[in-house]
């Protein structure tokens, strides 16, 4: 009967599905060769200067690669970055854990992570500037502004939402402060710290490329504003699609590592 | 003979939210209760639901403080947490990022706030085997099904070799078949562990097949309604104990003492 053979509601096999071997990764690489075929088609009929040819971005990509503007942008820009993120990342941990667990010093600083997490960080910009000039420090400290809120708010929600029962339970066996806070409350921010994580490097990113538009001018940013303005765009699609894969590798990295630190997460039956 | 666990006129108030008019106001949970258990007894609370209960297994754990009253483990006042008691939560309280190893082993862990010794671990590894979890040291909490999660809480509990083992309905979650194994093989270890026994139910027959003693409490704020004894012989779980004609009357009995209490709410 053929209501047998259907799958159950809300099962992977429920919706329709071509079986295609190796439709996991073939799917994707179909739909980017599929983008490129229609831009290719697409350039034909327009301008140059509207949209340059599928080919000619190639060919800026490899020019740009082998002259080293490109390999020397990606560097500018990946130093900064990383140093705005890892500070992020650590102060953010810091402040989130000791704002979650010391209520007065919470409510103490708390509206302070508020004021600056509603205020654009863009509009910081002059002060930056006047700040810390228009070198490197000034794009950390960008990276850093854009991130960095984030990470304190998700800590704290993760400290704050700790299970009640779990840490009556420690208390019940035994547990001191230090092993409460050992075995029970920072293990169970983990998960908040990582989604504030994931949030944290699509602003950073943001942040990062902003900086380099608006203060610093070198770097993937500076070069997409100059050949943007110089209407060169076979140039200026090079460093875009480099940016976009390297936000790509980024959250795959993420993804990974959260799968493997959060094992427990995973149910098995 | 002194008792193993002394609850002397105790009484237990939470502090409700303020109306803003500078009092704050109390709700009275438990007043005017006392109780004593004796050495390897078996004593069930069994109330209507909200009637404060687990308040009272909180207290006498020391994880709460009595408002007036004393509760007193082998004649010394319970003021925190004891290393002679272990608890056992309905909700059980496994923590998620450890193994069940791991969660057995803070029971020994958070005992003697040091790193587990190959002779913990071997004792890790007994009682998992007790429980009947063998082949699952290495799974997480989520990965097991509710009633093997409470054989891991049961594990972590018994590892510690409690003198007075607190259980606030530990079986209440779980579905009917599990909680009858449970039991069985509860009254097993209550057997060959000697340890005292204080078990909190809203089940009159797992109140009944389980204990020497129920103590049937009122509703809020609670205190003893009735005491009722439960001379059914042991082992309970070598026959049906609860095909036994005095087992329905003590049922029955404790019942018409419960439906008091729910219909006067």
């Amino acid at each position: 009967m053929s209501l047998a053979k259907t799958a159950p509601f809300g099962a992977p096999g429920a919706s329709f599905r071509l079986r295609l071997p190796h439709a996991r990764w073939l799917m994707p690489v179909l739909s980017i060769v599929a983008l490129v075929a229609v831009w290719e088609i697409v350039s034909l009929g327009v301008s140059a200067v509207i949209l340059p040819a599928p080919a000619s971005v190639g060919v800026a990509l490899v020019t740009l690669t082998m002259n080293g503007a490109l390999p020397l942008a990606v560097l500018q820009t990946v130093i900064p970055f990383l140093e705005g993120l890892a500070l992020a990342v650590g102060v953010g941990i810091a402040l989130g854990w000791t704002t979650g667990l010391f209520l007065n010093f919470g409510r103490f600083v708390d509206p302070y992570i508020f004021i600056f997490n509603s205020t654009p960080t863009i509009a910081l910009l002059p002060l930056i500037f006047v700040w810390f000039g228009i070198g490197n420090g000034a794009q950390v400290a960008f990276v850093f502004l854009s991130a960095v809120f984030t990470m304190i708010i998700n800590t704290q929600a993760g400290v704050r939402q700790v299970e009640r029962t779990l840490i009556e339970v420690l208390e019940s066996l035994g547990a001191n402060r230090r092993e409460v806070l050992r075995i029970g409350v920072i293990p169970s921010t983990y998960p908040y710290i990582f989604s504030g994580l994931r949030i944290a490097i699509g602003r950073a990113v943001v942040g990062i490329i902003v900086a380099q538009i608006l203060i610093a001018a070198t770097g993937i940013g500076y070069m997409l504003q100059y050949y943007g303005e110089a209407l060169q765009l076979a140039n200026y699609f090079a460093p875009l699609i480099v940016t976009a894969v390297l936000a790509i590798l980024l959250n795959r990295g993420t993804d990974r590592m959260e799968r493997r630190l959060f094992r427990w997460k995973q149910a098995a039956f | 003979m002194a008792a193993k666990l002394q609850i002397e006129d105790l009484r237990v108030e939470f502090a409700l939210p303020s109306r803003g008019n500078g009092k704050t106001p109390t709700l009275t949970v438990v007043e005017e209760l006392s109780l004593s258990v004796q050495e390897r007894e078996f004593v069930s609370i069994l109330g209507p639901s909200g009637c404060g209960k687990t308040t009272l297994v909180r207290c006498i754990a020391g994880l709460i403080s009595p408002a007036y009253g004393r509760i007193a483990l082998d004649g010394t006042a319970v003021t925190k947490p004891s290393p002679k008691m272990s608890m056992v939560f309905q909700g059980i309280g496994l923590v998620p990022w450890k193994t069940v190893r791991e969660n057995v082993g803070l029971g020994l862990e958070l005992l003697h706030h040091r790193r587990l010794t190959d002779q913990d671990q071997e004792r890790v590894r007994a009682l998992i085997a007790t429980v009947g979890l063998t082949g699952f040291e290495d799974y997480y909490p989520n990965q097991l099904s509710g009633g093997m999660q409470q054989r891991v809480g049961l594990a972590r509990a018994l590892v510690r070799n409690p003198e007075l083992l607190l259980m606030d309905e530990p079986f209440g979650a779980l579905d009917a078949q599990t909680r009858a194994i449970l039991q069985d093989e509860l009254l097993r270890l209550w057997n060959s562990t000697g340890s005292t026994v204080f078990f909190i139910t809203h089940d009159l027959d797992e109140a009944i097949y389980l204990s020497d003693r129920v103590v049937v409490l009122t509703r809020r704020p609670s205190h003893i309604k009735q005491l009722i004894e439960v001379p059914l012989p042991r082992p309970r779980y070598a026959y049906d104990a609860r095909a036994e004609p005095e087992f329905a009357r003590l049922r029955h009995q404790a019942w018409e003492t419960l439906k008091e209490e729910i219909d006067s709410l």
